[in-house]
């Protein structure tokens, strides 16, 4: 406790009603800056991280990795929100709160008598976060759907594929891993306000419209060209060579982009075939362009006979941009990522020792403080009885009548 | 809160202010911290930003005036000239630097220490000072000098290999997204250093790394080869319950997203589709079938197959916007690939106000830029300022509030230097 009491979010208490991905992952990284996170789940209808794979070792509600890399340092209180009791524990821990989110289906909360106007009377410095898929208002609110349709609706998937077939898309919901830096920024620029006006906040994130921002030069070009988008497969405006290359053993590959004539003539050198620098196809960035098919043969050529990482390192080493395409392995076997510590290891008391990614940032002076996810209802009486101060014998009651399911 | 009110725009960094010497791999962060309140200087060198040779282009003019890639990610700032490298330019940055609280970088990682800029040089000028400083692959490390751009980003951190097809090489996605993917996690690591500045008055150099923050934009990825030493593969069929399925169907005038599930409870997200093919007489197996009943092991991958084949079939038929129209009202299990027409178009975006119009005098237009990121209190966090021309705001900057002379300004812009 010595450690987490000089991280940045050190007393910053959060009642976290979320689950699945977009609102847990927001609330992951308030816990691992100090923040006291706890997480609301029911064993009736488990969070479905806590019961998707990957497992360690056999399936249960206590053994999902990927709740295991969305959990961690919080603490879990299991409540069967259908009961009147449990809502007015709900409403105990809102109380005791300065953060409350959720990401429940809009209108879930209201139906649990949690809905803003609730909290806000119970308490009205409460900064809440509810994270849907469409916002809380307009007339689509609360469509239902899973995070990869919604990144159909936002129009990732318009502009991504090859021309010749169908639109693609990369097999995750990907507005549910937007979400999340939007909100984390929001929900600590609301606390420094309330530090100073005790002013309560309520936020209305939109995935949709989280995830426009991510698409914005593709609707400038329509709004201000009339340009639909197109899909390109790996074309650039400006690089030729630009794509992904073969490489030796399987489905191995390796990126390529050259972007000058500098970087041009480092490739032609560091693959042994400094006469294309004069190849009449290729001594321009225009006639690159033009050539890329050809250009895309020779580099194969080359490449399909190498190691990906050795074509990456080796290509790099000589100034050309190259990485490996990295598959769930690459990334545990990246000697950078281990430079930089991204796999920080944890100790489950059912999983064993299991990595949690790190984020994107190191801040000097400042290590998170990641700790294993929780067992379903494992705090459930250090958050009753220590933080919400309720006397045994209430406690005991609420347990003998099943409120803690 | 029931519906969006002309409630004053919540501006919580209000009293910050941001040096941005990104490209536009950090464009984003300045962004966000921008539309949050906080007064952005983009310190561009003479000439302008480099990205602001991005396409696409206001009519297709390539002029860095009209770069639609930068001017979405530069409005709310005020824009700046200055070559940071010549002995003029230092001293002026060091002056801005003095008051400023968060300071925005993208070079690689030696060239701030090389002029004598690092970050230990800067924090005695102003010791609450946070540097973010974004980088491929991060200040330190084998792979610090390593150069990228967003391909070898989406390929580094793993994006690629999701997205794709099997018999053709892995994909990038269609506009640049390890630029926002890094700038907004970039803006995430600012806003945690700014909270421990507040507990402890200290600053903070913020090391942020492209490769990472597409690592984070994975789901399970890296879970599924700890647990399984199981390698994901791409391709247009997903794994569902143990049988290969589809995300994408054809409609009439293009595409949209359907899956076939099953199960108990998943089942249930079939009976929107199942009523609709009823109401329309199409002859389906589906309508018959009790999907919460149906368990993937007792299924044949034919059978899903099969299904598929029955919904494309009813999909053709209709246009996507007839298609989510009807979902809507069915609450079932369907959503357009949006185009940007259809978003433009999109009754949901239009009711909560979300495009919004902000004028180039220059142009003598109004632009439609996408809106706020999120609402605070039904406030939405709009545009409050164009993206600054190149230098526009030098005179604001260097004569007004530094005190420079007209005549040393002229020196400045004669030399080089602004």
């Amino acid at each position: 406790m010595s450690v987490a009491k000089r991280l940045p979010l050190a007393g910053v208490k959060v009642a976290d009603f979320c689950w699945a991905i977009a609102g847990p992952t927001t609330t992951k990284y308030l816990a691992i800056y100090g923040a006291q996170v706890v997480k609301v789940e029911t064993h009736s209808r488990p969070d479905s991280t806590r019961i998707s794979p990957p497992f360690a070792g056999k399936p249960s509600r206590n053994s999902s990795l990927h709740f295991g890399i969305l959990a961690p340092s919080k603490l879990s209180l299991s409540l069967n929100l259908k009961e009147p009791r449990a809502q007015e524990i709900a409403r105990r821990l809102i109380a005791w709160a300065d953060v409350v989110t959720e990401n429940f289906s809009v209108g879930q909360m209201g139906e649990w008598g949690l809905d803003y106007e609730r909290v806000r009377a119970i308490n009205p410095k409460a900064i809440m976060l509810s994270s849907s898929q469409q916002g809380q208002t307009g007339p689509h609110a609360g469509h239902p759907g899973l995070g990869g349709m919604l990144q159909a609706l936002t129009g990732f998937n318009h502009f991504t594929g090859w021309p010749d077939r169908e639109p693609l898309g990369p097999a995750l919901p990907l507005p549910d891993m937007i979400a999340p830096w939007f909100s984390i920024i929001a929900i600590i620029a609301a606390l420094e306000q309330r530090q100073r006006t005790g002013q309560g906040q309520y936020i209305d994130l939109s995935q949709l419209e989280a995830g426009l921002q991510f698409l914005a030069p593709g609707l400038l070009d329509y709004t201000v060209n009339g340009r639909e988008g197109e899909r390109r497969g790996n074309a650039s405006d400006h690089a030729a060579p630009h794509n992904a290359y073969r490489c030796q053993g399987g489905d191995r590959w390796c990126a390529i982009s050259v972007r000058s004539d500098a970087e041009w003539h480092a490739l032609c050198d560091a693959i042994g075939r400094s006469e294309l620098r004069q190849d009449a196809r290729f001594d321009t960035l225009l006639k690159r362009m033009q050539h890329s098919a050809a250009l895309d043969a020779v580099i194969t050529e080359w490449t399909s006979r190498r190691d990906a990482r050795q074509v990456m390192e080796q290509l790099q080493a000589a100034g050309v941009p190259a990485s490996v395409v990295a598959n769930g392995r690459d990334l545990h076997e990246d000697p950078q990522l281990h430079h930089r510590g991204h796999f920080i290891t944890v100790d489950h008391q059912r999983m064993g020792r299991y990595p949690v990614d790190a984020p994107a940032f190191r801040i000097s002076g400042l290590e998170p403080d990641v700790r294993p996810a929780p067992l379903l209802g494992e705090h459930n009486e250090f958050v009753c009885r220590e933080l919400l101060r309720m006397p045994e014998s209430e406690y005991q009651d609420l347990t003998n009548a099943g409120i803690f399911s | 809160m029931s519906s969006p009110s002309p409630a004053a725009t919540f501006l919580p960094l209000g009293r910050y202010r941001v040096l941005d010497l990104s490209d536009e791999t950090g464009a984003l962060c300045g962004r966000l911290l921008g539309d949050l309140g906080a007064d952005v200087l983009k310190v561009e060198p003479p000439g302008g930003d480099p990205s602001r040779n991005r396409a696409p282009f206001y009519h297709d003019e390539a002029h860095p005036e009209k770069s639609l890639s930068w001017w979405a990610y530069n409005c709310n700032k005020r824009g700046i000239t200055l070559d940071i490298a010549a002995a003029d330019g230092k001293v002026i940055l060091k002056k801005l630097v003095a008051t400023a609280h968060f300071f925005i970088t993208t070079f690689p990682p030696n060239y701030m220490p090389s002029l004598g800029l690092g970050y230990s040089e800067l924090a005695k000028l102003n010791p609450g000072l946070i540097e973010i400083a974004i980088t491929p692959f991060g200040r330190e490390g084998p792979y610090s000098a390593y150069t990228g751009d967003d391909i070898v980003a989406m390929a580094a951190g793993g994006m690629m290999n999701l997205c794709g097809t099997e018999d053709r090489p892995p994909l990038r996605m269609g506009i640049p997204q390890s630029h926002a993917f890094v700038g907004a996690q970039a803006a995430v690591g600012a806003m945690i250093a700014h909270a421990k500045r507040l507990a402890t008055g200290e600053g903070s150099s913020v090391d942020v790394s492209m490769q990472e923050a597409v690592a984070n934009m994975l789901t399970n990825t890296q879970q599924h080869w700890f647990a399984e030493k199981e390698v994901e593969h791409r391709g247009e069929k997903h794994l569902y319950g143990g049988r290969l399925t589809r995300g994408v169907f054809p409609a009439k005038d293009g595409y949209i997203a359907s899956h076939i599930f099953w199960g108990p409870g998943p089942g249930g997200r079939m009976r929107g589709l199942a009523q609709w093919m009823q109401d329309k007489g199409f002859e389906t197996t589906i309508k018959n079938t009790d999907f919460n009943k149906v368990t993937g092991g007792a299924i044949t991958q034919g059978q899903v197959d099969a299904w598929e084949g029955e919904m494309a079939a009813f999909f053709s038929r209709f246009t996507k916007d007839e298609i989510y129209r009807e979902a809507l009202r069915r609450r079932a299990f369907l959503f357009p690939v949006s185009s940007p027409r259809d978003l433009l178009e999109n009754e949901q975006l239009k009711a909560r106000g979300f495009f919004e119009p902000v004028n180039h005098p220059e142009m003598k237009a109004d632009v439609i830029y996408p809106g706020a990121f999120l609402r605070y209190h039904g406030a939405a966090q709009s545009i409050r300022r164009r993206p600054p021309l190149i230098g526009e705001h030098n005179s604001e900057v260097y004569v007004d509030e530094l005190g420079y002379s007209r005549d040393e300004l002229i020196c400045l812009a004669e030399a080089g230097v602004i």
